[in-house]
Parts: structure tokens; C-alpha cells; sequence
């Protein structure tokens, strides 16, 4: 039970003395158990290589840009796998001897096991010495095992990187075919397209655009000249309509006019003859009245009834002009109606034309786009290619990486770890440690009364006084003699402690 | 505080009763607790203190003592003497012997000396204090032992009566149990053989007409230590709460838990309670000393 920091360590020597026959037990047995364990504690001799990691080359200054050549490597872990590794493992006991191509049988697995427990990597030296360390009872054997590994580990990590840069190598490569392949159907496709828009005529869009206006201004003006030969034809008609007409018109004005001329003759023959009375006078009198009439009608509007007219009509030269005029002109008309619907075709054709001149365009884009990228890649892999191929040049040639032996493996003079000295030493302090450790947790634990203050705190009682047991000789020379006896308990195991480290030493010299 | 001629008269008269002997019926003599007579006696302390000592003296030398224990014998029955081993035990009954001697102006009282959980302790504790309060020439003490010890304070020799056989027989009287001790000056009731005890033996009649004789006969004279068995084992302790006028409780080191102490506390009488004491504290080395007091 806690009372207060003071009391606490005061309770403590008090408890040690009171149960100082448990502590005295305790630190026979606890010392006797770390001697015999020290005796039994095989001795280890560590042996090891120290290598150096220099990634610094001569060649990295040459070429600017050149691959780091291990720098941002963890050498830590690699080496661990790869000294741990099966196969350096299996390298180890064929040159050792103990196997002759591959681990076969559990005994092997037994030796192989045995083997790694045995090694050790580490990085120092803030991460530029790599130490390859490995520990046996005989130190001829440690120092032996730690050359040879050595050895296999700087073999298989100039092995590693050499694979290392040319797997790089081969992926680059691979890559560099793959975007060539690509290069070259960009091309094909751009240079068929090109081809195919050549040949299809289709050209650019402004020269879609001024075919476009050229065919537009030819449409216009045909139409133009085909609405003027309309015009004409029409007017010709006209013309001709009232050429015939007026031909008619004539040609019966004269009929009339010969008829007149006719009536007026006779008229006047009657007339020598006869009376104005006369019936016939009269009558003929009459018709050239109506004639007269007939006339002015006539002159009035011209009919086109052709009636009574002859075929003098297409004699009439004026007729036959006007006639040649109007076929003159409907053959324009034709000619013109047949071209404006050329042209209007040819319009919607280059309409569409200059559609799909958009559409070229856009893919035409596009091509060249796509062709571009596949040669920009393409030219960057290829000196990407060409820095791999340094690297594994480089890599293949050991020139990269240079792990150096930095102090090769030593045989060890002295064995490392625990000695036995330890032992007897851990064996004494823990002896010591442990029961009173024990006995701190109990007292702790503990919750009788056994001070002063905790009555008179807890109970409210005043304390008169404390005292130990009244003695009387017996009990004096009773305690003596427990007394003695421990010290002989304590010195025993001491003369045990100590006969033991003899035995040890002499086995030693064995 | 009147000193009437009268009280002088009868102070005297007690005093001559010491030398010639108790008259029949001066029950002045008896029931000294409840009246002014321990004022007066107070007074009558500090003013004739060394008359009355040498008067003590004087009656005391005429105690029988048929022998005194020898060194080895005092030890076997661990009573302390001047030794270097228990010195602290030494210091601590000389300190209980002040307090209760100074405390008590008379020249008597009766301390019950009892304990939780372990007799042992007490027991021997209550020897040594009987002890050392006889040492002082003008005391007497009477050491009652109400449990079964392994003390030899009487001459075995005698047939020898003790509180076991008292507590059975009819006949025996207060005076037949009490015998001298090897110790000048300290008599003892042994507890007896006994075969077979009975619970309640601290209740019976016969312990109660013992217990009242012993404590009320001659509270003048001598200092009775009764030797109580722990309060919190044995029932009935407490019964004698009432005769005591000083209790002092022991408490074992490291056997006691609080709760426990509180329960045997319990039952004691608070205000006469003088105190505690702590016993069977481990023995250090006397380098240790330094460090852990």
C-alpha cells in the first residue's frame, strides 16, 4: 500500500529485511541459472565484409542527362534480399561444398537454415558502407563464409543491374517498334487522303468558294440573258404576231383596198352608165361603204383571222426576218435554259463539294495531328532508346555501379555477444533485481498495517511507539545462526558461480 | 479545593490502615473512581509525594518474595532486562510506564493490554510493562493473564492455582490465585492449565467477582496489567473495557489489515484508550537504521 514517497523506501529496506531469506534464495538460483546458462551459451566469432557503394562514376559527367547509375537505389533492402535469397544461398553451399547443384533433401533445408540465421546485412555509415557479416562457433569457418558471400553477392549485384538495364533496355525498344509501327500508318493514311482529296478534285475551300461565286456570276448573267431572250422572243412574237397581222391586216386591207378599188371602178364604169339610183350603183355604193368600213375596222384592230388571206403572207420579208429573229432567239433561249441548268447542277455540286472540302479539311487535321504525335514520340523513345543502350553498355561493362571491398572479411580474434562474464554479471544483477522487484510489487499489493503513520492517518489513533519483538538469547542465537546460514547459502553459490567459470575457462583452451 | 479537618482525618487513617491492615468496611478504600478522593489524592501527590513513597516503600519490603528469577530465567520468559538488543522495546515500555504513571496520580491503575489479531505480542508486552512498573521501588503490579501464555512467572513447583482453576471452583478465593512472580514487586494470576477453555469464560460470574476484586480491592497499590486476549478473536473483550482505566492496544507489524483494526477498535473503549503501539517491526542493521527510521 502507497503511503507517501518517504515512508515508501523505508517500507522497502524494511520488507528487504524481513524477507531476506526469499531474497537470498532468489539470488542463488537466478545467479546459478545465468553461470550454467553462460557455460552453455556457445561462443560466436563474427566475421565481416565491408563494402563500399560508390555511385559516382566517371562516366556521368561525359554525358549530361545520362541515367543515374544507382544513386536512387535502396542497397539496403536489395542486399538483404539478395544475400537471403535461395540462390545466393545455394551458391553459398555449393562453394562451401556441402551441396552439389540444388537444395534437395530436408537435411540440406536443415544446413541452408542454419546458414541465414547466421548472416547478417546492414547498411552504416549513413548508408555508404554495406556490411556483410557472418557469425559461427569456429571463426576460421565465419571469416571463410563471409569471403565467399561476398563474393557471390558482388557477382549477383553487378548481375542485377546489368539485368536491370537491359530489361530497361528491351521495354525501350519494344516501345520504339511499337511507335514506329504507328508512325508509319499515321503517314500512309495522311498520304492517301491527300491522294484521294487530289484526286477527287476537291480542293480547298476558298477555291470551292470562287468556283462557288465564278458559277454563281454565270448563273446570273445566263439567267439575265435568258430573261432579256425572253424579252426578245416574246417582243418577236409580238413583232411577228403583229407583222402577221399587220401582213393580214394589210394583205386584206389591200384585198379590200383591190376590192375598193374593184367597186370604184366599176362605180364609176356604172356611172357612165347609169343613174346614182341605180341598184347596182346603188349597191356597189353600199359595198364600198361597207368596205370603207371593213377598211377602218380593218386598221383598227388588226384580226388575225386569215380567212380570205392568201399565203402572200410568209413573203413578206419583214415576216421572214422577224420570223429568222425569233428562232434565232428561241434557239438562244434554249441554249441559255440548258446552261443555266448546267450551272445551277454544277452549283449544287460544288456546294456539296465544298461541304465535304469541311469535312476533308477537319480529317485532314486530324491526320496530320495524329502524324505529328506519332513522330514526336516516336523521335523521343528513340533517344530514350539510345540512353538505355549507354546505361546497359555501361551496366554489361561493370562501369556503372562500383561496389568496392571496402576491408574484405577478417578472421575474428575475439567472439562477439554475450561472453560468459556477461552472464555471471547479468546473473548477479538480476539476482539482486528480481526479488526486490518481487517485493516492491508486493508491498504495493500489500495492505496491512505496518507504519506509524498509516494509523494515526487511517485509524485516528495515536501511535505510543514501535518496536521490534522482545528477544530473549535464545531467540538471538537463533537469528545468528539463520544469519550464518545465509551467508553460507549466498557464499555457496558463489563457490558454485565460480567453479563453473573455471570449467568454462578450461573448456575453453580445449 | 476545601481541605476540611475532616478529610485530613480520614486521609490519615487510611494511612494508618496501610500499616495495620484494612478495617472491616472502610469502603472509602474500595470505589476511588467517582468521588473527589482523587483530586484530593492529587493534592495530597504533590505535597507529600516523597512521604508517601517512603512510606509505600516500607510496606512494599514487607511483600513476600520468595525468589527472584535469574537472568536466563527472565529471558526465557522474555522479559527484558538491561540488554542491547531490545533496546527500542526498552525505550517504549519505559515510555508507556511514564505515561500511565503520570496520568494515574494514584498509585494504582488498571491497564488492559490487548491486541488484533496476534496474542503473542501483547502478551509479552504486558509482562514487560507488569515488569517495568515494579522496577520502581514504591510501585507494586499485578500482571492478570487472561489468556493462555507460555510464560512460567510463578514458581511451577507450588501446585499453583490459577485463573482456569479459579474460574471452576467455588471455593478458591481471590487471594489463593495470586502469587508472587521471580520479579520483586510484580505478582501474577497464571491463566492455569488448562484443558479445555470455555468461550465464554470471560463472561462467567466468577471471572466477573475475580476481575471486580482484583481491580477494586487495592487501587492505591499496585498497578494491575491484565493480559486480554485479542479483541478481535476472542468475544467479550470488551466486558473488560469497563474495569480498565487504561487500554493500550498492540497492533502486530504486517498481520493486520485496517480493516480489521477498525473492527477491533470498535469495540474499545475510546476514551480510555492511551494509545497504540506498532510491534514486531522487522530488526535492522544498525546501517540500515539510518536510512530507514
Amino acid at each position: 500500500m502507497r503511503y507517501s514517497v518517504e515512508t515508501d523506501y523505508k517500507l522497502l529496506l524494511r520488507n528487504i529485511v524481513q524477507y531476506r531469506w526469499f531474497i537470498a534464495i532468489m539470488f542463488s538460483v537466478i545467479a546459478i541459472a545465468f553461470t550454467v546458462l553462460g557455460y552453455f551459451a556457445p561462443k560466436k566469432y563474427t566475421s565481416y565484409a565491408t563494402l563500399l557503394l560508390d555511385s559516382k562514376t566517371v562516366i556521368q559527367p561525359l554525358i549530361p542527362g545520362a541515367p543515374d547509375t544507382g544513386a536512387a537505389t535502396n542497397w539496403g533492402d536489395i542486399a538483404d534480399e539478395i544475400v537471403h535469397s535461395r540462390k545466393t544461398l545455394t551458391k553459398l553451399m555449393q562453394s562451401l561444398g556441402y551441396i552439389d547443384d540444388e537444395i534437395r533433401t530436408v537435411e540440406d533445408e536443415i544446413i541452408k537454415d542454419q546458414l541465414e540465421r547466421n548472416i547478417k546485412v546492414s547498411l552504416d555509415g549513413s548508408d555508404k558502407y554495406l556490411k556483410i557479416e557472418f557469425s559461427d562457433p569456429d571463426p576460421y569457418f565465419a571469416k571463410e563464409v563471409a569471403t565467399r558471400l561476398t563474393d557471390i553477392f558482388i557477382a549477383a549485384t553487378h548481375g542485377y543491374r546489368a539485368r536491370e538495364s537491359e530489361e530497361a533496355f528491351e521495354f525501350i525498344d519494344q516501345q520504339v517498334k511499337e511507335y514506329h509501327r504507328k508512325l508509319q500508318e499515321a503517314e500512309r493514311r495522311l498520304k492517301e487522303f491527300k491522294t484521294f482529296k487530289l484526286s477527287s478534285g476537291a480542293s480547298s475551300e476558298l477555291a470551292v468558294n470562287q468556283r462557288l461565286e465564278r458559277l454563281q456570276a454565270t448563273l446570273d448573267q445566263a439567267q439575265l440573258d435568258l430573261k432579256e431572250a425572253l424579252i426578245q422572243k416574246a417582243s418577236l412574237e409580238r413583232q411577228l404576231n403583229g407583222e402577221i397581222q399587220q401582213t393580214v391586216s394589210l394583205a386584206r386591207q389591200s384585198q379590200y383596198l383591190d376590192r375598193l378599188t374593184k367597186l370604184e371602178d366599176r362605180l364609176a364604169q356604172l356611172r357612165l352608165t347609169y343613174h346614182e339610183n341605180y341598184p347596182d350603183i346603188v349597191q356597189i355604193k353600199y359595198q364600198i361603204e361597207d368596205l370603207k368600213r371593213a377598211i377602218e375596222r380593218e386598221k383598227r384592230n388588226k384580226s388575225m383571222d386569215l380567212a380570205g388571206v392568201s399565203g402572200g403572207i410568209k413573203a413578206n420579208k419583214v415576216y421572214q426576218d422577224i420570223r429568222l429573229q425569233l428562232s434565232e432567239v428561241e434557239t438562244r433561249i434554249a441554249t441559255l435554259t440548258t446552261r443555266i441548268n448546267e450551272v445551277k447542277k454544277n452549283i449544287e455540286l460544288e456546294r456539296q463539294k465544298g461541304r465535304l472540302v469541311n469535312d476533308t479539311d477537319a480529317k485532314l487535321a486530324e491526320l496530320t495531328r495524329d502524324y505529328e504525335v506519332n513522330k514526336r514520340l516516336y523521335e523521343e523513345l528513340l533517344r530514350k532508346r539510345e540512353a538505355a543502350r549507354v546505361s546497359k553498355e555501361i551496366d554489361e561493362q561493370h562501369k556503372g555501379l562500383n561496389i568496392k571491398i571496402y576491408q574484405p572479411a577478417f578472421l575474428p580474434a575475439a567472439p562477439s555477444g554475450f561472453r560468459f562474464i556477461h552472464f555471471v554479471l547479468m546473473g548477479l544483477v538480476l539476482g539482486l533485481l528480481v526479488p526486490v522487484a518481487l517485493i516492491y510489487v508486493y508491498q504495493l499489493l500489500d495492505n496491512t498495517i505496518k507504519s506509524a503513520e498509516m494509523i494515526q492517518a487511517k485509524l485516528g489513533l495515536s501511535v505510543l511507539g514501535d518496536s521490534p519483538d522482545i528477544i530473549n538469547d535464545d531467540d538471538l542465537a537463533h537469528m545468528r545462526r539463520s544469519r550464518r546460514l545465509m551467508g553460507m547459502l549466498v557464499g555457496s553459490s558463489f563457490v558454485v558461480m565460480v567453479a563453473i567459470g573455471y570449467l568454462k575457462f578450461i573448456q575453453a583452451d580445449v | 479545593m476545601p481541605h476540611s479537618n475532616k478529610e485530613r482525618q480520614s486521609n490519615i487513617g487510611n494511612a494508618l490502615e496501610k500499616i495495620i491492615g484494612p478495617r472491616a468496611g472502610s469502603t472509602e478504600m474500595v470505589d476511588t473512581r467517582h468521588d473527589n478522593t482523587v483530586g484530593l489524592r492529587r493534592f495530597e501527590y504533590e505535597d507529600g509525594v516523597i512521604a508517601r513513597s517512603v512510606e509505600a516503600r516500607e510496606q512494599i519490603q514487607r511483600m513476600a518474595q520468595p525468589f527472584v528469577f535469574s537472568r536466563e530465567e527472565l529471558a526465557r520468559n522474555h522479559i527484558i532486562v538491561q540488554g542491547d538488543e531490545n533496546e527500542e522495546a526498552l525505550t517504549l515500555l519505559k515510555d508507556l510506564r511514564n505515561r500511565i504513571t503520570l496520568k494515574q496520580a494514584a498509585l494504582g491503575a488498571t491497564i488492559l493490554v490487548t491486541t488484533i489479531g496476534e496474542p503473542r505480542g501483547a502478551s509479552i508486552l504486558a509482562r514487560n510493562l507488569a515488569a517495568i512498573i515494579s522496577t520502581d521501588e514504591s510501585r507494586t503490579s499485578l500482571l492478570l493473564e487472561a489468556q493462555d501464555t507460555d510464560a512460567e512467572l510463578h514458581d511451577k513447583s507450588q501446585n499453583a492455582t490459577g485463573l482456569y482453576d479459579f474460574l471452576n471452583s467455588d471455593t478458591l478465593s481471590v487471594a489463593d490465585v495470586i502469587h508472587p512472580t521471580g520479579i520483586p514487586r510484580m505478582r501474577v494470576i497464571p491463566f492455569g492449565e488448562a484443558q479445555s477453555i470455555n468461550f465464554d469464560y470471560l463472561r462467567s460470574t466468577r471471572m466477573r467477582i475475580l476481575i471486580k476484586d482484583v481491580t477494586r480491592r487495592y487501587p492505591r497499590d499496585r498497578f494491575t496489567v491484565i493480559d486480554a486476549p485479542p479483541v478481535d478473536k476472542v468475544a467479550d473483550v470488551e466486558l473488560l473495557n469497563e474495569y480498565a482505566d487504561i487500554i493500550v492496544l498492540c497492533i502486530p507489524y504486517g498481520k493486520v489489515t485496517l480493516a480489521d483494526a477498525k473492527r477491533g477498535i470498535a469495540k474499545l473503549d475510546k476514551t480510555k484508550l492511551l494509545g497504540t503501539v506498532l510491534l514486531g517491526t522487522p530488526r535492522l542493521p544498525a546501517t540500515f537504521k539510518k536510512f530507514a527510521q
